[in-house]
Formats: structure tokens, C-alpha cells, sequence
């Protein structure tokens, strides 16, 4: 029953192809197939996603399906075993989000939201996260390319506020 | 995060997946950081999320309606962590026969957290 494929298609007309259970990781596809509003004939538009973010999408929804299946499979599974599973999602996560440059991330960020896949804005928010941690404020604008709209007054007023997290 | 406009909710999102410290220099970026990182609930979140357990002082006074200002009680707490002298070590005890006086010991929050938890308050 779970194997019941389903059509996407992105912005920019690229059509992919993916499991039921793969989809349903999206809540907003999720509830398209429980109102059943998908017919199976048609690729289901998704208006905000271009190809090349919805493979990743599809790369990932399909990864975290084959580790849920795990999971029923192995319901008895020792403590190692669990924690060696986790750590396998994990380092396939890191690779993952470490083949992409920042502004895919951003990009994979806003089609995660879009499509409501909870666990992905999870991943991506703690990536980026993790790209801002333990910088100066100088190298996160230089990072993100933001402007520093502070004038020096505020600028100062901030910092010496803040002064105990520059120790 | 200009090159690509995203919500602020995801903004906050990852301002929430930063360690405090880094959400204190994060709002010396712009003044839009500034503002999101000034969220007082953000900074709640924080303290809880610390090691140290059991701000139940500072919960009660909120349910009473009172203003608690959670970044100020994070950097307090920073910097008893950030100290170099050696500090007096937090003890946790259950002994129920400290007395109501200890519930109200500031620096054992931690402990009267923990009574309340094990007797109900």
C-alpha cells in the first residue's frame, strides 16, 4: 500500500517521482493525500520549489523513510544498536547539509517550510546555526552579507550591552 | 539572511538553535537581529535549557503577572558559570526538613526545584 507512487513537479517543470511514505514526510502533501485531492495520474505543482531544491527534498524524505522502516523492524533492538543507527542518520544528515553551499541552504530552508517537512527545518536551522556559532558579529555580516545599519551610537550602545559574550 | 528573504519565524527558529552566548553577538549584527534577539521568550527558553534546573521563583512570578527579564537572569547565570574563582558547589538535596525558608533561597533554586518536584508545592 505504502508503495504507491506519486508525481512532483517543481517551479521550473522538472518532474520527480516518489513513494507515498517518501511524501507524506510533507505535511502539506501529507493532508493533499488525505483529502484526496492527488490523482495519480497528475504530478502534484509545487509552485515555490525548483528542481534542484526539490531533489534534495526528495533525497532527504526518502532517507528518513528507509530509517522509519528500520525502526518497526528492529522494535526490539539493543540500546547500541539504537545509538548506532542514530549515529549513522546523523552522519548521513552531516554529509548531507555539508554538500551544500549557504545559499542552498537557505533556499532548502524556505522549501521545507513551504512544504511543512518539520524534521528538515530542524536540520537546516541547526546547520545554519551552527555556521554562526562562536563568530564575531564582523564575520557573520561578512557570512550572511548583511549590512550593519547601526549607527555608532546604537552600534556602541549594543555591544556594551552585550559586552559579556565577547570575553 | 538578505541574499534570500526568509520569514522571520524561521529567522527565529535559528536564532533558537544558537547557544545564548552567540544569540547576545548575534544581535551586535543589525538592527534586525537586534530586535529578534531582544524576545524575551527566547531567552526563557535559554535559562531552561541551561544546566541549571529549576527557576521556579522566577516561573511563579511570571504566573503571577510579574515581568521577569530572562536575558538579565541568563547573563547572571553566564557569568557565575564564566567565573575564574572557584565557586561553591550547588547542592542538590531532597531533605524535606530545610523548611520553607529554603524554598526561598536564591542561590539553591536548583535545590528547591527539586523539593518541589519530589513533595508538590
Amino acid at each position: 500500500m505504502s508503495s504507491n507512487m506519486i508525481m512532483l513537479k517543481s517551479s521550473d517543470g522538472a518532474s520527480f517521482e516518489i513513494e507515498e511514505a517518501a511524501a507524506r514526510k510533507s505535511k502539506i502533501i501529507a493532508n493533499m493525500i488525505e483529502v484526496e485531492c492527488v490523482d495519480e495520474d497528475k504530478a502534484i505543482p509545487l509552485q515555490n520549489v525548483t528542481g534542484n531544491i526539490l531533489a534534495l527534498v526528495i533525497e532527504y524524505c526518502n532517507k528518513h523513510i528507509v530509517d522509519d522502516d528500520d525502526d518497526v523492524a528492529t522494535e526490539e533492538a539493543s540500546e547500541e544498536e539504537e545509538e548506532a543507527k542514530k549515529k549513522k542518520v546523523d552522519d548521513w544528515e552531516a554529509e548531507f547539509m555539508n554538500s551544500m553551499s549557504l545559499e542552498t541552504m537557505f533556499e532548502l530552508l524556505l522549501a521545507a517550510n513551504y512544504l511543512n517537512i518539520k524534521s528538515l527545518i530542524d536540520l537546516v536551522c541547526q546547520t545554519i546555526a551552527n555556521n554562526i556559532k562562536d563568530k564575531t558579529p564582523e564575520e557573520v555580516r561578512k557570512i550572511f552579507s548583511i549590512e550593519n545599519d547601526f549607527t555608532p551610537e546604537e552600534e556602541e550602545e549594543i555591544r556594551k550591552e552585550n559586552a559579556w559574550a565577547f570575553g | 539572511m538578505p541574499q534570500i528573504h526568509i520569514p522571520t519565524e524561521l529567522k527565529m527558529k535559528i536564532l533558537e538553535s544558537l547557544p545564548g552566548v552567540d544569540i547576545a553577538r548575534v544581535s551586535c549584527v543589525c538592527s534586525e537581529y537586534r530586535d529578534l534577539a531582544s524576545d524575551n521568550s527566547l531567552w526563557k527558553q535559554k535559562c531552561l535549557d541551561s544546566q541549571f534546573q529549576g527557576f521556579v521563583i522566577e516561573e511563579e512570578a511570571e504566573l503571577r503577572g510579574d515581568l521577569v527579564d530572562w536575558k538579565a537572569k541568563f547573563v547572571e547565570l553566564w557569568r557565575q558559570m564564566n567565573t575564574k574563582e572557584p565557586r561553591k558547589k550547588r547542592t542538590v538535596s531532597c531533605n524535606p526538613n530545610f523548611g520553607d525558608a529554603f524554598f526561598h533561597a536564591r542561590r539553591d533554586r536548583g535545590s528547591a526545584a527539586c523539593l518541589r518536584r519530589s513533595f508538590g508545592s
